[in-house]
């Protein structure tokens, strides 16, 4: 039962992960660049479902809004970035993105102090089944996830929607050819990401605490989780994203012969996975291996 | 590009330059005492709670005509090579011979080898940690010692076969977690449970599901003030059917972590010196809170000491003119009379008068109980 | 004085990052974000060594072998692993050395970090230690000079300019790739022991994110191969922030602004000087 509990407690951050982690697969696949900022994004809509909340809206409304947001703050990522996605320059776009996502919590902290806000206010309601306990938040994280998840597998491979955006990916220029309007895609998919960030931030800091550098560690996972997976597949990412949860969850909840590793090594275990992985499949764990030439 | 380069790398050279000398103390003039504390980062609410107690002081004291007095903030961010940078500039640009700080303990450890070769007093109110005794004879601490609440801790954790310990890797909470595993080891008391965690962190569910699987009689609760505390009271009320008895400091006594779950902390014990509740002193409280700043996060304690650290500062400067050598001298040897009691620190660092109390949570409130 | 003496410390340490990030980054055009990490364990190392008793002269050596491990451990990764998860685990890195020199309590004292670090009995005082690190700075610029013209300097910059070109001309693009990022990482890990006997203080903040924009800030404004945008840079980096102190802001806001100014700063340059950190998009 222990291990049961583990696993759901780890399965509910994987899918916070791995919603992020998609956020920066669907903007890789058409701006071929990282984007960092989403750390900002996913507390900026956090941060604005606050203020909306403080101006007595529902709750869904508030959430809408804070989503509305993220992706109003993703377009202007996109602003900043389209030069560099034009000229190929992903590296350059990858250190303007983490600046961007820096000085977004910088403001973020001015604004609203360094003080947590935790958006509802009073202790979780749970449910509980056989001695598993799930928080409500929780469990709607988890149907958030697995929506969003199958709307996204289906949306890449079975609709129009998903042929734009992996002609996109794999050549702009001849993809305008046919009639797919690149700026147009980059556009739509930059908006639908910074939203589900957006909404993965407002879980969470409504499942945890809202400070304005919450998001920075699940921007690390997130992209840890890209890598491991297989920057091309998103399944890949789905599993690099439970991959890289759940092993340090397991481990430091369990002994393993006779140590304890404790909870604060955390990242450095993560760290160490994706080295390993990587090292052991540079490519990630689902693609296949590239012969060099 | 070059002539802007050069212009500006000029212009902050000429700025960097305007070094003030420190020419002697004349009272005739505005003194100018610095502040270290974390105005920054995630300790950043405790700097800017003593700033709203420090700046109420100094209002209050330069309306009283006589010398005047002006703070000068400089961001510790809580930590040690920050702190020294921030010494720096304090005593070489601001030509301050007086300190009040740092917050942190870290800041306080990294700037006490400064202090003497610098001719500087610094005085903390909240440094606590028992790293800092007699660590230099420039520098005391208005707080207690976390050797106190650590003995009182343990003191209160020995009447359990088996104990948790869940702490927040910060200066303060370590200090403390090890002034307490020491006298439990020492009393043959069984750990069975023993995590820290980064600073800040809000997820908690799976340590708490361990923790409660480890089956502790007791448990010592010791995270920092803020969003770990909040976030650990909230997650671990929300398993339900149980309730632990959990032993801790100052955190379980603040209102702000009973009023989350008041019912879950029924019955906990916190292990911290008295609340000041002079009828005077909530006054003075009161008025801060109101017209300066919030101040739940330090609490009555340490805005008392930190009113305190400001009073023997500037009474001693303007008794001896801003004489160190004599100040220090007096500093040892006199007791003296201020809000958070009788201090005398002799050749210690911390304040020889301070004694722990022991609380318990009834009703949604800390309650002095010494059973 | 002693704060003059710190700004110019800090510039020297400055300096000497800015050769190791001029190096890697903008003559080598390879993205190694890993340098804080290593400036960590490398000054831990010392100050580990020299609480235990060590010698400084000792201490400072095995420093310096801490950081050239870390080098090939990343040179490791370098080689076998792409370009972008290169980038992104060398910036994880950051991150995981930091929760170490917190979690490792038993070896580096945890938050409360490790102070009272003695300073070498060459350099005793905080003037001789500046001249110190102004040396070591100037000696750095001088190899980096020197180095440009040997035939080492011209496989660095085709490196940059087409690494496939370097290969077809029998040059391995791993050895230059393990060069760079052994080379700035022991220049870094120098630059990171002056630190530690300045301060005399370590913690595990030491290792931040700050600081690898405030040093990837000062690459990219001296990405041309011409050593005096790299000094001009570095006094830009440093200076710029420090008038904030002198400005009557708020000192709650000082921290945040600082943050918000180095990352403005960062998307200010890389905008401007985009097309000269690419070289196959220069106008011929």
């Amino acid at each position: 039962m222990f291990f049961l509990q583990i696993l759901v407690n780890g399965l509910v951050v994987s899918i916070q992960v791995a919603l992020l982690a998609t956020s920066l697969h669907l903007i890789h696949r058409v701006a071929k660049t990282y984007l960092l900022s989403l750390s900002a994004v996913l507390v900026l809509a956090a941060y604005g479902t606050h203020v909306l909340l403080q101006l007595n809206l529902p709750l869904l409304l508030a959430m809408l809004g804070g989503i509305a947001v993220s992706a109003l703050f993703n377009w202007l990522s996109f602003f900043l970035l389209k030069a560099y996605i034009e000229k190929d320059q992903d590296l350059l776009g990858l250190l303007v993105s983490l600046a961007l996502g820096l000085g977004m919590e910088a403001i973020l902290a001015m604004a609203f102090g360094s003080k947590a806000i935790f958006l509802i206010d009073t202790v979780l309601p749970t449910y509980e089944w056989a001695g598993i306990i799930i928080t409500q938040v929780g469990f709607w994280t988890l149907i958030c996830g697995v929506v969003i998840g199958l709307a996204a597998f289906i949306s890449l491979h079975l609709l129009p929607l998903g042929r734009a955006i992996r002609a996109v990916q794999q050549h702009g220029e001849c993809a305008t050819l046919v009639g797919i309007q690149e700026r147009k895609v980059q556009w739509m998919v930059f908006g639908v990401a910074g939203a589900m960030a957006g909404l993965m931030g407002i879980l969470t800091s409504m499942n945890t605490a809202l400070t304005p550098h919450a998001g920075f560690d699940f921007i690390i996972l997130a992209f840890a989780a890209v890598l491991v997976g297989g920057v091309k597949d998103l399944r890949g990412i789905l599993l690099g994203s439970f991959l890289l949860v759940l092993t340090p969850e397991l481990l430091t909840s369990f002994e393993v012969a006779g140590v304890s590793i404790s909870y604060s090594w955390y990242l450095a275990i993560v760290f160490a996975v994706a080295t390993l992985v990587l090292l052991l499949k540079p490519q990630g764990i689902l693609s296949l291996s590239i012969r060099k030439s | 590009m070059n002539k802007v380069f050069s212009l500006a790398v000029l212009s902050a050279l000429l700025m960097s330059c305007a070094v003030t000398e420190s020419a002697g103390l004349d009272l005739s003039e505005t003194v100018k005492l610095g502040v270290i504390a974390p105005m920054s980062g995630d300790a950043a609410a405790f700097g800017e709670e003593q700033k709203h107690v420090l700046d109420y002081a100094v209002a209050q004291k330069n309306s009283e005509g006589g010398v005047q007095y002006e703070l000068v903030y400089e961001d510790g961010q809580c930590n040690g090579p920050e702190a020294v940078t921030a010494f720096q500039k304090l005593v070489d640009v601001d030509g301050v011979d007086f300190i009040l700080g740092g917050l942190c303990s870290s800041e306080s450890l990294a700037i006490a080898p400064l202090l003497e070769s610098s001719g500087v007093i610094a005085m903390s109110s909240l440094s606590s940690s028992p790293e800092l005794a007699n660590v230099s004879p420039n520098f005391i601490s208005f707080s207690y010692s976390d050797s106190a609440v650590g003995i009182g801790i343990a003191d209160e954790l020995k009447q359990f076969e088996t104990v948790a310990i869940i702490t927040e890797q910060n200066d303060y909470n370590t200090a403390l977690t090890d002034v307490v595993v020491a006298e439990l080891e020492g009393a043959g008391v069984e750990i069975v449970y023993n995590e820290e965690f980064e600073k800040g962190e809000t997820q908690f569910r799976s340590m708490i599901q361990e923790l409660k699987a480890a089956g502790a009689d007791a448990i010592l609760f010791n995270p920092n003030l803020g969003v770990s505390a909040e976030s650990l009271v909230r997650q671990m009320a929300e398993v339900s059917e149980w309730q632990p008895h959990l032993v801790g400091g100052i955190v379980l006594k603040m209102p702000s972590i009973i009023e989350i779950a008041p019912e879950f902390l029924e019955g906990s014990v916190a292990i911290d010196v008295d609340t000041l509740e002079s009828p005077a002193f909530m006054a003075i409280y009161d008025e801060i809170n109101a017209d300066y700043g919030n101040t739940t996060n330090i609490g009555s304690f340490y805005v008392g000491a930190t009113l305190d650290a400001f009073l023997v500062m500037t009474e001693l400067i303007e008794e001896f003119e801003g004489n160190t050598e004599e100040m220090k001298t007096a500093l040892r040897s006199r007791t003296f009379s201020v809000n958070t009691g009788e201090i005398f620190f002799g050749d210690q660092t911390f304040s020889q008068s301070n004694s722990t109390s022991r609380f318990v949570i009834q009703s949604g409130r800390a309650v002095k109980s010494n059973q | 004085m002693n704060y003059l003496l710190t700004i110019a410390s800090r510039l020297g340490q400055n300096l000497s990052m800015g050769v190791g990030i001029h190096t890697v980054f903008s003559l080598g055009g390879l993205f190694f974000l890993g340098f804080p990490g290593v400036m960590a364990v490398s000054a831990y190392t010392l100050a580990i060594l020299e609480m235990a008793g060590w010698s400084s002269g000792a201490a400072f050596l095995t420093a310096l072998l801490a950081a050239f491990l870390m080098g090939l451990f990343f040179s490791l990764l370098y080689v076998r692993i792409s370009d972008d998860s290169f980038v992104v685990l060398s910036l994880i890195s950051v991150v995981a050395v930091e929760t170490l020199a917190n979690s490792w309590s038993s070896l580096t004292n945890g938050t409360l970090g490790i102070s009272g670090i003695a300073r070498p009995a060459l350099f005793p005082d905080l003037f001789s230690l500046t001249v110190g690190i102004t040396l070591v700075a100037i000696l750095l610029l001088m190899a980096e000079y020197v180095l440009l013209r040997t035939p080492l300097g011209r496989s660095i910059r085709a490196f940059k300019e087409g690494a496939l070109l370097l290969s077809s001309m029998g040059i391995s693009k791993n050895s230059i790739g393990i060069v760079l990022i052994l080379s700035s990482s022991l220049i870094f890990s120098l630059a990171g022991i002056f630190i530690v006997w300045r301060v005399q203080v370590i913690d595990p903040s030491f290792s931040s994110l700050y600081l690898l924009i405030e040093i990837v800030t000062i690459g990219i404004i001296a990405m041309r191969p011409q050593l005096r945008y790299l000094l001009l840079a570095t006094c830009f980096v440093v200076l710029i922030p420090e008038l904030l102190r002198f400005l009557d802001l708020p000192s709650t806001l000082f921290g945040h602004l600082r943050s918000l100014l180095y990352s403005t700063m960062l998307i200010i340059l890389i905008h401007l000087m985009r097309d000269k950190l690419y070289i196959h998009n220069r106008k011929v």
